[in-house]
């Protein structure tokens, strides 16, 4: 603990001054100060623990896979220089380690939630090189989610109320921060199109020449507690307010531990470096098309460039909130330099059913006013009802596939994707609203539609519920092979109702029974598995917005006791 | 979000409303009534009492019970036809029975045709059909016309299914819609390779640039130029579809 040099009582850091505070007498000292004092009555404090990662571990320096040249600030130090004793607190529910002051009541877990027992113990940690102070204060971060939380009408109460936010805790993050230097030969291929009058003139060019870039900053965090899917949305942090490690930034902050070495994201690193330097590309060779996929694959190409990476451990300010349901939890984090926010918010069933029968009822009395509908038309819409239901549940699917497995699209696909998407909703729409209108213009006008005579909508609903019986067989076996390897998802349950459905609706439209019954039991039928799929769709939405904390899978906690 | 959906649920019922409105005036003369039983499904006794009560209806227009058996048309069309043939474009209403297509069918027009919509047919022959599915061809119409006249004068018909149609068709979209307002509002926004950029310190510099043309394909485009003439004339007044109406199997 830093003392007060006037009444002895502990400092901790002050975000809104960037200085340190005394929590008793409420003195300001500037941490340059407080940092020379505490050096200079610092006890020696045995360490009762080994960590792989710190600076004795001869493994933990040396070539890289890329066998490029690596080296980290500050190794030159001497060695008792690069370490520092900490006190670890282990939550005794999920195993998660959380640093904090050995006088600091750690009374539940930022990981987990639960206020579980945390054992504490002294340990020898590498030192940080580097520390980004907070900048954010609490007020400004809890304003921050308080503000996006009250518009999140599905999520539970508890996690949107004011007093949830207040558990919301800073923590530093260890973070490898990496320089890049590359230097070589660029290749670079690129395509015009130009059409003047009825002439189209396709160039093809070849750019070359040399490349030389240098990069800063470019960071990835180094704990395998913090999920990275969630780091990587709150970064990244500004290294202009990047300051040299000094524990005094952590006083009145918790800290997190690296535990992964820098080797271990050398490759993400270049690939973000390798943006970077496409995104310049993109202006410089504007005027010859530049293509950016074989452009980006020529970057990859570390063969080709003499590629120079060095390392920094760097402490970056994150203020952390977590919610736990069951074995998974979700996570609210928020930049503590720059303010960007991250937050989970997982669905409630009830209110979301409560929501969409509440909606339900203006519907209903707008649909009272235009629309007296045919039992074919309503098995018609439970019908399309079935598709969407099936093709969000296999876009959720996707998704949880991609997430679980760690699966990363590149922005092209992503691109690609979103436009199908785009106008796959934009022809659903269309398509929808039209078939509405057909049913329901006669009603609004007294004259009679023009299509009455002429257009069958029977027609129209055998070739649909064809169309959709094919597809949606498709879907059930494609999807049933691609994502074997899910479990928790009723996958062939939900596909394989969807297509029962399709497949009785095409041969009801191609029967046409008279009696409205058969039409009413399966559009009911159909209803009972949309509504189905919605509760499912929530399951999966709230397995997409939530993570299940690595520690659950670590042996350790509370592992052994009965 | 939830305000600009209830601006545009406001806006479309205000329009449909408006949409709604006829502008038929009820006739001064009273309508005739005919019955052309083509597939004689009426017995001599039942056509009396049929006509008695069709001629109750006479004071908004003309009244029609047209029963066939074969038809070559879809039975909508044979009944809008038929009214024109009869009616011509006067007020009043058709009830065909179509044996060949199984199918029995309401047209209406002008000013009947005002206050029975398309979808009030509909419901009509929604709420009759079962007598013609059970050979009860009479009763089937005189319930018709007997629906026709309480509508006419301003009374209510059951349209329970009507309401539970569109109960179902109403949840059925809410569920959905919830769902992709959920998603919506859950977007992520992902760091953009611009935000790193702006973030780090960095350089990137290209030198000895040269940049060679590898292949150039020219291609004249087959633009089939000057053969459009665009649509010329359209629709020529008149017309269009005076009366309507709604049909139900049986």
């Amino acid at each position: 603990m830093v003392g007060c040099p006037g009444c002895g009582s502990k400092l901790v850091f002050d975000i809104k001054t960037q200085q340190m505070k005394c929590s008793y007498c409420g003195k300001f000292y500037l941490v340059s100060q407080v940092s020379e004092r505490s050096k200079n009555a610092e006890e020696h404090t045995e360490a009762t623990d080994y960590d792989p990662m710190s600076a004795d571990n001869p493994e933990y320096f040396g070539q890289d896979e890329f066998g490029d040249e690596f080296s980290h600030i500050g190794a030159h130090v001497p060695m008792n220089e690069k370490e520092m004793v900490v006190t670890v607190f282990t939550c005794s529910q999920c195993g998660a380690e959380i640093v904090a002051d050995s006088d600091e009541a750690v009374t539940w877990c930022s990981y987990c939630g639960s206020p579980a027992t945390l054992r504490s113990r002294l340990s020898r940690i590498r030192k940080p090189d580097r520390v980004i102070p907070f900048k954010v204060t609490k007020e400004e971060c809890i304003a921050r989610y308080l503000a996006v939380a009250r518009k999140q009408i599905y999520a539970p109460s508890d996690l949107i109320r004011a007093g949830k936010a207040e558990s919301f805790r800073g923590i530093y993050m260890p973070f490898w921060t990496y320089e890049v230097d590359r230097d070589g030969e660029y290749r670079f291929p690129g395509m015009t199109v130009d059409t003047v009058g009825n002439t189209q003139t396709t160039t093809r060019y070849m750019a070359s020449g040399h490349l030389n870039s240098h990069h800063e900053g470019l960071s990835h965090d180094a704990s395998l507690t913090f999920d990275d899917y969630v780091s990587e949305q709150i970064i990244p942090f500004m290294e202009k307010d990047a300051e040299p490690f000094d524990e005094c930034y952590l006083n009145g902050f918790y800290a997190n531990a690296a535990d992964q070495k820098d080797t271990e994201y050398r490759s993400k690193i270049l690939s973000m470096e390798g943006d970077l330097i496409l995104n310049h590309a993109k202006w410089q060779f504007k005027s010859i098309g530049l293509q950016e996929n074989q452009a980006k694959s020529q970057l990859s190409d570390y063969g080709a460039y003499k590629v120079r990476t060095k390392s920094a451990l760097e402490m970056d300010p994150v203020w952390f909130l977590s919610y736990r349901r069951g074995d998974r939890v979700s996570y609210a984090t928020v930049n503590g330099q720059t303010g960007r926010l991250y937050a989970d918010f997982p669905a409630s069933p009830a209110k979301f059913f409560l929501f969409s029968l509440i909606t339900a009822i203006p519907l209903f009395l707008l649909l009272n006013l235009m629309l007296t509908a045919a039992p074919s038309f309503v098995l018609f819409l439970a019908v399309i009802g079935a598709f969407v239901a099936s093709s969000m549940f296999k876009s959720e699917i996707g998704e949880i596939f991609a997430k679980q497995f760690h699966i990363k699209m590149d922005a092209g696909t992503k691109k690609k994707m979103n436009i199908k998407k785009i106008l796959s909703g934009l022809l659903s729409a269309l398509f929808i609203g039209a078939v509405i209108m057909i049913e329901a213009l006669p009603d609004l006008l007294s004259a009679g539609s023009e299509l009455s005579g002429v257009f069958r909508a029977e027609y129209l609903y055998i070739l649909v519920a064809a169309v959709f019986a094919i597809v949606l067989g498709i879907r059930f076996f494609k999807m049933k092979s691609q994502y074997m390897s899910l479990s928790n998802v009723r996958l062939n349950l939900s596909n394989g109702l969807y297509l029962l459905v399709s497949v009785l609706a095409l041969v009801v439209f191609i029967i046409r029974p008279a009696n409205d019954w058969v039409y009413y039991s399966i559009a009911l039928a159909a209803a009972g598995i949309v509504a189905l799929s919605a509760t499912n769709l929530i399951h999966n939405y709230n397995i997409l917005s939530t993570q299940k904390p690595k520690q659950f899978s670590r042996s350790g906690g509370d592992d052994g006791v009965a | 979000m939830l305000r600009k959906i209830w601006l545009i649920i406001c806006i479309s019922a205000v329009m449909l409303l408006l949409a709604g409105c006829g502008n038929h005036e009820k006739p001064t003369e009273p309508g005739k009534v005919i019955i052309e039983d083509g597939a004689g499904l009426i017995s001599a006794s039942d056509e009396e009492y049929l006509i008695g009560e069709m001629e109750k209806l006479t004071e908004y227009g003309n009244i029609a019970l047209v029963t066939i058996n074969e038809n070559y048309k879809t039975t909508d069309v044979y009944a809008e036809l038929e009214y024109e043939k009869l009616f011509g474009r006067t007020s009043g209403a058709l009830f065909l029975i179509d044996m060949d297509r199984r199918e029995i069918y309401l047209e209406v027009g002008g000013y009947i045709g005002d206050v029975i919509s398309s979808g009030k047919a509909r419901t009509i022959t929604d709420n009759v059909y079962r007598y013609a599915s059970r050979g009860e061809y009479w009763k089937c119409a005189r319930d018709t016309f007997d629906q026709v006249k309480t509508l006419m004068e301003g009374g209510r018909i059951a349209q329970t299914m009507k309401y539970v149609s569109n109960a179902f068709i109403a949840v059925l979209i809410a569920l959905l819609g919830n769902f992709i307002l959920l998603r919506r509002l859950n977007a992520k926004k992902e760091v953009s390779v611009a935000e790193l950029d702006s973030a780090n310190t960095g350089r990137v510099s290209f030198t000895n640039c040269k940049t060679d043309v590898t292949s150039r394909k020219v291609v004249v485009l087959n633009n089939s130029s000057g053969g459009r003439g665009g649509f010329g004339g359209g629709f020529g007044g008149g017309g269009g579809h005076f009366s309507h109406g709604g049909g139900h199997r049986f």
